[in-house]
């Protein structure tokens, strides 16, 4: 029953939560914005439409973007981003980042395998904020594990473990790191602007210029099912340290998490729209806060474990 | 020799074989060419392959043997010791052995005037041997010379194409590197020898309180030969110049034979004393990590940058040590067991994956005497299944899941984190937080190299019209890659069957009944990747029509190939931001008449300087070579004084004789 | 962790993020929340040890340096047309990662001293005035405009009245008083002499002030 929920909440959720940003955005602007429900008219029409690939690409440019999809399904099962869904895995934070970096990895590739000058360039620029970024995002999730002395997500997760004023700094900058993670990891301002479309400037939109069709659906849906995994985990995080005060049932909790989701889409989107998109040198500066927190995560996590 | 009992028949037959392949190294000098390239690789393959097969079955065997008196070497008897350890070292040998021999057939065809066949092979085998020797020596003497068969014989193997001026640097400095690291042993090996009274490996104890200084010794001759971090000079020096399988062969075991012998020192020690040495290791260990990928990802040369891959593993090797030795300090078995786990792991993952690239990488360069990857790119429409496997080895050594590579690291992680928890001490704990921190950044910079190496190879378009004839050639080079990355897929799904079999050869049952990698969902992981590739295929084919033209270039005409990424662009942003370490500069040069608004040419180049290279060894030898020139003038010509200084030293020696004896 | 430590560290964790901006702006803006928590720390301890004394002096903090000096500040770096302070030994985030350095160390040197001084329960306070101490010391060093100096100062002053009061547990009303109006005239003079070099200098660099030197 939970797992059929959490099946359900995966497929229509991510693209629902694409549309609420834009609709925020346009909110901020004083504008009307596109229908809540646009990324999904989106998908079915690119789903519609033919394929125009690049002639010097290959059999990596193809498989990866599902190769991708899949690797994401498979994160949404080993990460306890609902209360209540349940470990078909065992969930382990080196497992989960580095499946991330696999992730990475294909994305690279098949940019590269275009032969496209613009997304080969984009890719450089990724895998080099990817590489300051990757001690924030293991010493964030080691904050977790060490304070709990157990690898395993779902077990750090788990609503009935009692908690009290020492995880909450944890939990805190775990989600403060994290957030920051996931601008740089998502492209999204001050970052990289989603909407700009200057093909030298851009990080992602450029890796996924080649992408078309079925192949781009693809890849759109599994960027946005990343974000959703992403935001779910930082708001987790953060309902976690309301149980100190009230001891929730799971669908509270449920119903706690989802509501701190629309808050930081508030706030993702709040930042694009009065943020301006940093200088390139500037980025490794933002990266460092990420960082930063996660150092101060781990800390906290040191001093008040029992 | 005694093989009188029927127990110790495959042992007896593993030197048997070995004894053949050194008898194979004289083949050569008395074969004709043509028959020397077809018989001695594939003699040498059927004997390793017999030794692989031996040794895997009946890994468990432990057996010593020594010599009688004729077989003396000077101070101790020729001894072999077979274990679970050796045994082990002997399967991997013997099995990237047969892959590079045959691998080697097609590149001395290709390249057949420059390269000298039949010296090529009787060194070849001469190495081999040695190599098979010294995992199996028991003493240090037979260590030592059979340490010096190898030395030379790879020297002579980096010296191959010995016209070359590049290559003539290459194998000088490796030879000095040898030689430095026999030194450290001898000396070291000597002092063990004072404090024991023996040459014995199974009487000596190393890094206790009286033998701190010989353990340093031989620690630091062994990790001159590893290339950890201060001495990892030589690789990115010999591995361009040697041939591909000759590299499979150095990095994927030959640089192991040190960590082999560190592991096999400790193996005989009972009690390990002093944090210490958890700080050396641990620090070495993850230096050379964080050095060797900082380099690694910014050369443009394939091979160097492999060279330079092989020191970060070595790091992340030493990293796995150092938490072996933790576990020992502490009396932690987990830990211990878990360390050495990862140690082994890495260390079998490391020859598999390391020997699948460089074999890669010599099935291309044999037909286009290029590794360049300025001059490469789109090599996979033309080799599909060099590529594959490539790809396979690149995702392997990155350490992702669900390859081998990712097994060990997890390991190496798990350790870490082991010791996080336990430990009371703040200041190791600090330590060992920032180590796990820069460990994650190896990881990312790993994903750029190989992210680097295999599109830039592979993938995308044709950067010049070099790589025009090439194709998939002869199935001895193919069968190696594809085995070895069917290794690698098995050793990462079969994880769990490893670590248990690990666990039985070195008798850990006791502290260790369930494997905790058995959590990791790796089989799943692949099972679901393969499904859902598989099951998108006849929608890529039905459903979704497609058209094919050039990649978007701002709605002019197809951009040219060189406006790709290239090595120095894709790696520009992160070596700037290292400038410091790496030396790195970038130069820009606009010529032309009006340059500034019509340049007519612009050249740009990045420079890196090698930080330790320059600023450490450089002044070192220019003092030496002062030395040096003080010392020729020793050597005058004349014969009355040549004459002269043997009397003196006959004076001196006659006299310290009876002084002292 | 009580709330006392939890205020105290929040403090120190926003004063090591002052390491890593370079708008003075927003290094005035961390500096006044830093000294806020401060501030509520020393009010939470004034309610655990019921000591009004301590609640009147966090009541004068929150006052003075938590809202006059940073406006004080701006005013002065409006005028002067000063908005950004580049690093100066290193890039700006290492020196942002080094606070945390010393934020580790300073918890070290925390269990040290709670060795000799078995009546203490609060090992956070202790902690976060020690880094403050040494993240006031860091941003005057590695900064250039004088106005970070004066941050910085403050800074280092912050973390100095933390360590009293959680080793003390108190502090005399008049002493700190004192202590506070020397640190306002302090700052008052100092704001007017770097309007002062700014206007006949037209810079306030002090990496450049060695040129006095030479006449």
């Amino acid at each position: 029953m939970m797992i059929i929920a959490q099946i359900i909440l995966t497929i229509f959720l991510p693209l629902l939560m694409i549309g609420i940003i834009r609709k925020l955005k346009a909110l901020f602007q004083n504008r009307t914005g596109p229908n809540l429900f646009q990324p999904y008219f989106n998908l079915f029409k690119l789903l519609k439409k033919n394929q125009v690939i690049s002639q010097d690409s290959s059999f990596v440019f193809i498989i990866s973007p599902i190769i991708s999809l899949g690797l994401v399904i498979f994160l949404s099962f080993l990460l306890p981003w609902l209360p209540f869904n349940k470990a078909v895995f065992e969930s382990n934070i080196f497992l989960v980042v580095y499946l991330l970096a696999l992730l990475r990895f294909l994305t690279i590739i098949s940019a590269i395998d275009t032969g496209s000058p613009f997304s080969s360039f984009s890719t450089s620029k990724e895998v080099t904020f990817a590489v300051l970024l990757e001690p924030a995002v293991i010493l964030s999730f080691l904050a977790l594990a060490i304070f709990y002395k157990n690898t395993n997500l779902f077990y750090i997760f788990s609503s009935n473990q009692t908690v009290t004023l020492n995880q909450i700094p944890v939990f805190i900058l775990f989600a403060m790191s994290l957030f920051l993670t996931s601008i740089v990891e998502f492209s999204r301002a001050p970052v990289d602007d989603p909407n700009t479309h200057l093909e030298l400037t851009m990080i992602h939109e450029a890796m996924i210029l080649e992408n078309s069709g079925l192949n781009l659906a693809i890849v759109e849906y599994t960027y946005s099912l990343k974000l959703l995994l992403f935001l779910f985990l930082m708001s987790s995080a953060l309902a976690h340290c309301l149980l100190i005060w009230w001891h929730l049932s799971v669908f509270a909790m449920t119903c706690l998490t989802v509501f701190i989701v629309f808050l930081l889409l508030i706030l993702l989107s709040f930042i694009e729209v009065f943020t301006v998109k940093l200088s390139f040198n500037k980025i490794p500066n933002f990266i460092a806060y990420a960082l930063t927190f996660s150092f101060l995560a781990v800390f906290s996590a040191i001093v008040n474990r029992s | 020799m005694d093989c009188n009992s029927f127990t110790s028949l495959p042992n007896c037959l593993i030197i048997t074989l070995i004894f053949g392949i050194l008898v194979l190294s004289i083949l050569p000098c008395i074969t004709k060419d043509k028959i020397t390239n077809w018989v001695v690789p594939s003699l040498l393959s059927i004997f390793c392959s017999v030794i692989c097969l031996a040794s895997l079955i009946f890994i468990n065997k432990v057996w010593t043997w020594q010599a009688d008196k004729p077989f003396y070497l000077g101070l101790a008897p020729l001894a072999i010791h077979f274990d679970g350890l050796a045994n082990l070292f002997l399967v991997l040998l013997t099995l990237i052995t047969v892959f590079s021999s045959l691998g080697s057939i097609e590149y001395l065809k290709e390249a057949k005037p420059k390269l000298n066949t039949p010296f090529y092979w009787s060194s070849f085998c001469l190495f081999i041997a040695s190599m098979l020797m010294v995992i199996l020596a028991n003493n240090a003497i037979t260590f030592l010379v059979f340490w010096e068969i190898m030395a030379i014989s790879s020297s002579v193997l980096v010296l191959m194409d010995y016209v070359n001026k590049n290559h003539q640097k290459a194998g000088l400095i490796y030879l000095c590197s040898t030689r430095i690291s026999s030194l450290f042993l001898y000396l070291g090996f000597f002092g063990l020898n004072q404090v024991f009274h023996s040459w014995d490996f199974s009487h000596w104890q190393i890094l206790t309180n009286s033998t701190l200084i010989p353990s340093i010794l031989v620690i630091l001759g062994f990790l001159i030969k590893a290339g950890a971090f201060p001495f990892h000079l030589w690789l990115p020096y010999a591995h361009p110049a040697a041939i591909g399988p000759v590299s499979a062969l150095m990095s994927g075991i030959m640089i192991k034979l040190s960590i082999y012998g560190i592991i096999r020192l400790l193996t005989h020690t009972s009690q390990l004393s002093g944090l210490f040495y958890v700080y050396f290791f641990m620090i070495i260990g993850v230096v050379s990590a964080f050095w060797g990928i900082l380099f690694a990802l910014i050369q443009h040369d394939v091979k160097r940058s492999l060279a330079y891959s092989s020191v970060e593993n070595i790091g992340l090797i030493l990293i796995a040590l150092s938490i072996y030795i933790y576990g020992r300090i502490t009396m932690n078995n987990y830990l211990e067991m878990l360390g050495f786990i990862a140690l082994i792991y890495h260390i079998i993952n490391h020859a598999v994956m390391k020997s699948l690239l460089f074999l890669s990488i010599s099935a291309i360069d044999a037909q286009i005497h290029n590794h360049d990857l300025y001059y490469l790119g789109g090599l996979i429409k033309k080799l599909p299944i060099t590529g594959f496997c490539f790809l396979i080895g690149g995702l392997s050594i990155t350490s992702l899941p669900p390859l081998n590579g990712f097994v060990s690291k997890w390991l190496i992680y798990t350790g870490l984190f082991g010791i996080i928890c336990s430990c009371n001490n703040k200041i190791l704990l600090g330590f060992t937080i920032v180590v796990l921190g820069l460990l994650a950044m190896v990881g990312a910079m790993a994903v750029l190299t190989f992210t680097k190496v295999f599109a830039l190879l592979f993938l995308g378009r044709v950067r010049s019209d070099i790589n025009k004839n090439i194709q998939e050639k002869s199935f001895s080079t193919l069968f190696g890659q594809i085995f070895l990355a069917v290794l690698c897929v098995a050793l990462g799904i079969g994880s769990n069957f490893v670590i248990n079999y690990i666990v039985k050869i070195f008798n850990y049952q006791d502290v260790f009944e369930v494997s905790p990698i058995a959590y990791l969902p790796l089989l799943p992981l692949l099972i679901l990747l393969f499904g859902i590739s598989i099951a998108f295929i006849p929608v890529y084919l039905k459903f979704s029509p497609k058209n094919y033209t050039h990649a978007w270039g701002c709605g002019t005409d197809r951009l040219s190939a060189l406006m790709q990424v290239n090595s120095d662009s894709y790696s520009h942003l992160i070596a700037s931001y290292f400038r410091p370490i790496l030396q790195y500069d970038l130069k820009v040069n606009i010529l032309g008449y009006d340059k500034r608004h019509f340049p007519e040419t612009i050249e740009s180049e990045t420079l890196s300087k090698s930080l330790i290279e320059n600023n450490i060894y450089t002044p070192i030898i220019k003092d030496f070579q002062i030395l040096g020139s003080h010392f020729a003038k020793l050597q005058a010509g004349s014969i009355h004084l040549y004459l002269l200084y043997i009397v003196i030293s006959l004076v001196v020696l006659l006299y310290f004789g009876v002084r002292f004896l | 962790m009580n709330i006392i430590d939890f205020f105290s560290l929040t403090g120190s964790c926003f004063a090591i993020l002052m390491l890593g901006s370079v708008s003075i702006r927003l290094n005035l803006w961390l500096y006044a929340i830093q000294t806020f928590f401060m501030a509520l720390s020393t009010l939470s301890e004034s309610f655990k040890f019921s000591n009004s004394e301590l609640a009147i002096i966090s009541l004068v903090i929150i006052i003075i340096k938590a809202f006059f000096i940073p406006i004080f500040l701006n005013f002065v770096i409006e005028k002067i047309k000063v908005k950004s302070d580049s690093g100066l030994i290193f890039p700006v985030p290492i020196g942002m990662h080094l606070g945390i350095l010393f934020l580790g160390f300073s918890n070290l040197f925390t269990l040290e001293i709670l060795k000799s001084l078995p009546e203490i329960h609060h090992s956070g306070n202790i902690t976060a005035g020690i880094s403050l101490l040494f993240t006031g010391m860091l941003f005057m060093l590695l900064r250039k405009i004088a106005v970070s100096q004066i941050i910085g100062f403050l800074t280092l002053e912050n973390g100095i009245f933390l360590l009293g009061v959680s080793i003390t547990h108190s502090m005399p009303l008049i002493i700190d008083l004192g202590v506070m109006l020397d640190i306002l005239v302090a700052i008052m003079i100092c704001g007017l002499f770097i309007f002062k070099i700014s206007s006949s200098f037209e810079h306030i660099d002090v990496t450049q002030l060695n040129e006095l030197t030479e006449s």
